[in-house]
């Protein structure tokens, strides 16, 4: 591992080649793809002397989840006065503790927190809290509520600083945009809808000589301006991940079902587990689902936006353990906010703040973590946060990738008590 | 604030087809060899008054007659209910449903024959400035269909984007306050006096007009109940719901503290305190200047388009030929700094393929894969723009769409439209290539180009530049 050379030397060193000779670097370039690409390399997964290391999914429920109706703390009469038609009846909760219980969506959820899977981090902000969606996704994505630092994302920053053999497919997000999280100055995510299209298909009959043309073309070249600049190496990341997505593509059809709903969301699931058991050189995935801005009529919205929620990672969860995945994988949920305490006038609610977390699988400690905030004590009606989430973000990143946080969120934040202290590997000690 | 300092051509910088191409790109699709040869000849000053001409906005399209029978079948069994004594929630009474389904079927079809129809437009008119404005104002002023649910609704917003398009912003405002797919999607039509929603007093501020940083969260508060009672005429009917009404009985008419302004402000008097605070000209002509020149603008230029926005009171066409005139637009750091949109992208490929008559419903329906899915911008903050368009994925399928439009599947292309390799690198690219691309094509093509060397040409990182 130590002969590959980074994507940064090979950025300046790749440049270097071409700008040498004219008709050779198409070649060189080609073996530095190629030297670089941990896709080369079998995809099995456990394979001897290839390092377990640990795999994050990242799951944005984009839009702003109502945390009080997920997490309902149905001993504050304060919920239910707030509350008048919103409010879940304490008789349909799934009791958790003495003080809050489960949305009753949430049945396959409750299942693997009775089986010590999930730990719930409760009452996650960060102070002055932002109510607008664009800017409060940006803090949770950056990691930096101020806006002084740089803009790329604390998962983009993980890849630049700390994972030196994680490659170009470090991270993937299961989405057509890249989620600025993944975002930093390497570029080593990529995003994949869905894999069995992944790829440069010729026109027919063109076949390989056209895409042997197709990577020639994609080469840099000195002079192309910034932007042609930025497709070729965006062309270059893509072309050195397809031809694996082949083979995974070939799993996902051979197996339909397996056990998962029939949603956009549940699949984006299967594909990880796939890619995961595949022995993908990645260390982060992404996968969000969307909806969460209950501004009007949120009842059964909110109520199918939770199964699909649940339900989606049960099934990931069961078929991580069927395939004996289920330590080496940890599932964090986030959203830009909660919502306000009281409810509005259309039968919705308004943009809030403070919202529980989920950490499911891995070695997440279950059980409920830091405590409820306070339903009375309140800040022009939105919830006082109680556990900052670069506290979460900088737990995940030590206990769980093993890796040195304070780089990286710009800052030391103590840690929670929601993942087992670390025993195995950090992220960039493989090999 | 310094003026833009124009563009004057001289010997060693002359109007020519590179700059041509550049200014025909930014404000249309995919300009085509004998489009950018007239400006060139034109002049950049005539290719301006060519580009601002625009055509009254077109007819509504035969696309919604599905729609308004289905429409007529459930307000007829509404009314049959009220008569009834009964209060009908739609959607949920039982005799009801089925015909809602129906109603929003015709919908989900005529919203894909609308992209179509507005596609079709965006490759034919002979006023593609007035189009790409269309489209840079539903970006920016965005509206779901996936929340609105009524083609109709989203075609006379359209058509309010292609009336205001490059007039005067003021007004455009105005419209969108009243716009009925504009109050449902950010739910103003529930605003009512002492049941506040926000929604729309926030993104007014944060994305349509100031930028954030420059109110309070007690401003979009106290804005919310300036704006209660702009709402839709009646609930229960689908023109009722497509047409504004003001309902002084829901507006709350107490006295707000908006911005420094104090009184019984109702939006009018929010929009008019908007558009004098010196915040928002910036916010327009950063987000013009964002779209049409650099996604990393100079300050300077944002200024000085910002600067006659202020001077006229806000008058969309002189700010955009300060900007189109402007020395700054026809040097590097604007030239070839835009990433194409996929719209811009698919409109130009089949421009340049020479498809007469294209399946515009089967592109509609692939521009989703690519990143932008005309009437349902992702979210209220439009589309990203810039280097977002671009990843792994999208250029695929990029790739992808290139290839079915060469093999024929959404019309037979031109090839005869296409010449030698070097005539078709210039019908594309508008541009040179680096020698050794070059190369690389001269050594596939035949005597005549190839469909993979055109498809090639489709994939060269050249061609998703504007």
């Amino acid at each position: 591992m130590h002969s590959m050379m980074t994507r940064r030397e090979f950025l300046t060193r790749g440049l270097t080649i071409v700008a040498a000779g004219s008709t050779a670097p198409m070649f060189l370039t080609r073996t530095a793809i190629a030297l670089n690409n941990p896709w080369d390399h079998p995809l099995t997964a456990s394979a001897p002397g290839r390092p377990d290391w640990p795999i994050l999914v990242v799951v944005q429920m984009g839009g702003g989840n109502d945390g009080l109706n997920t997490v309902v703390p149905f001993a504050h009469d304060a919920y239910y006065r707030a509350r008048p038609h919103l409010a879940v009846p304490q008789a349909q909760l799934l009791r958790l503790t003495d003080e809050v219980g489960l949305h009753p969506s949430l049945r396959s959820l409750k299942e693997a927190y009775d089986d010590g899977r999930v730990a719930i981090v409760q009452g996650v902000g960060y102070p002055n809290p932002n109510r607008s969606h664009f800017r409060s996704m940006e803090i949770w994505q950056t990691a930096d509520p101020a806006g002084t630092g740089p803009r790329t994302g604390w998962l983009g920053r993980l890849f630049d600083s700390e994972c030196p053999d994680c490659g170009q497919t470090a991270g993937i997000t299961l989405s057509p945009d890249m989620p600025l999280a993944l975002q930093g100055t390497s570029g080593r995510a990529i995003a994949l809808e869905a894999p069995e299209r992944f790829g440069f298909h010729p026109l027919p009959g063109a076949g390989t000589a056209e895409l042997a043309a197709y990577r020639q073309l994609v080469a840099p070249v000195p002079g192309d301006g910034p932007m042609v600049d930025f497709l070729t190496h965006t062309a270059m990341n893509a072309l050195v991940a397809s031809s694996a997505m082949e083979r995974i593509a070939g799993r996902l059809a051979g197996d339909a079902g397996s056990g998962y709903p029939q949603d956009p969301f549940a699949h984006k699931l299967r594909i990880v587990a796939e890619l995961i058991a595949a022995g993908a050189p990645t260390r982060v995935y992404y996968v969000s689902l969307g909806g969460f801005d209950t501004h009007a009529a949120q009842a059964g919205r909110h109520d199918r936006l939770l199964e699909t929620l649940g339900d989606g990672l049960g099934a990931f969860l069961k078929d991580l353990t069927r395939k004996g995945l289920q330590d080496r994988v940890l599932v964090m949920t986030f959203s830009e906010f909660g919502r306000r305490v009281a409810e509005n006038a259309s039968g919705g609610t308004d943009h809030g703040t403070a919202a529980p977390m989920f950490l499911v699988g891995g070695s997440a400690i279950p059980g409920m973590h830091g405590t409820h905030p306070s339903l009375t004590d309140l800040d022009q009606g939105d919830l006082k946060y109680r556990i900052d989430f670069r506290s979460v973000y900088a737990t995940v990143l030590e206990r769980w990738m093993g890796v040195e946080s304070e780089g990286i969120l710009g800052g030391r934040f103590p840690l929670v008590d929601m993942i087992a202290p670390l025993k195995r590997a950090g992220v960039s000690s493989s090999g | 604030m310094v003026a833009l300092e124009p563009f004057v051509p001289g010997p060693r910088d002359p109007w020519d087809a590179e700059k041509a191409a550049h200014l025909l790109r930014r404000t249309g699709f995919g300009p085509l060899p004998e489009e950018v040869a007239a400006s060139e000849a034109a002049g950049l000053q005539k290719t301006l008054e060519a580009l601002f001409a625009f055509p009254p906005e077109p007819p509504e399209p035969p696309i919604f007659d599905e729609v308004r029978v289905a429409e007529a079948r459930v307000d007829e069994a509404v009314a049959g209910l009220i008569r009834r004594g009964q209060r009908p929630a739609p959607g949920e009474h039982p005799e009801l449903r089925p015909l809602v389904r129906d109603a929003q079927r015709a919908h989900g079809r005529a919203i894909v024959a609308l992209t179509a129809w507005w596609l079709d437009r965006m490759a034919r008119t002979p006023a593609p400035l007035q189009e790409k404005l269309t489209l840079f104002w539903h970006g920016h002023f965005t509206t779901s269909f996936g929340d609105v649910h009524d083609a109709v609704a989203m075609f006379v917003q359209n058509q309010m984007f292609r009336r205001h398009a490059a007039g005067n912003f003021g007004r455009l405002l105005a419209a969108v306050a009243r716009d009925p797919a504009m109050l449902r999607y950010l739910n103003n039509a529930e605003n009512r006096k002492g049941h506040p929603n926000e929604n729309w007093a926030r993104e007014l501020m944060e994305l349509f007009t100031m930028g954030i940083g420059h109110y309070t969260e007690t401003d979009v508060k106290e804005s919310a109940r300036a704006w209660t009672g702009w709402t839709l005429r009646d609930w229960r009917t689908f023109a009722g719901r497509r047409t504004f009404a003001f309902k002084p009985a829901l507006h709350d008419a107490g006295v707000k503290t908006f911005l420094g302004h104090t009184g019984p402000l109702d939006g009018t008097d929010v929009m008019r305190i908007i558009l004098a605070h010196p915040a928002t000209p910036r916010w327009i002509a950063d987000r013009l200047v964002r779209f049409f020149a650099s996604p990393a603008p100079d300050p300077a230029m944002v200024d000085g388009v910002a600067q006659v926005l202020q001077d006229t009171g806000y008058e969309l066409r002189p700010a955009l030929e300060a900007l189109f005139r402007s020395r700054a637009f026809y040097q590097p750091p604007v030239m070839y700094a835009q990433v194409k949109s996929p719209v811009e992208y698919v409109v130009g490929a089949v421009r340049h393929l020479g498809i007469a008559a294209p399946d515009w419903e089967r592109l509609a329906l692939l521009l989703g894969p690519l990143g932008q899915r005309l009437f349902f911008p992702p979210t209220v903050a439009g589309w990203r723009g810039g280097t977002a368009w671009v990843n792994a994925g999208t250029l695929f399928a990029r790739a992808d769409l290139a290839a079915s439009l060469i093999a024929g599947r959404a019309g037979p292309p031109d090839a005869r439209a296409w010449g030698s390799l070097d005539s078709l690198l210039a019908r594309f690219l508008g541009r040179s290539l680096p020698p050794h691309r070059r190369a690389v094509l001269a050594r596939l093509n035949g005597s005549r180009p190839t469909p993979a060397v055109v498809h090639l040409v489709m994939t060269l990182p050249e061609y998703h530049v504007a």
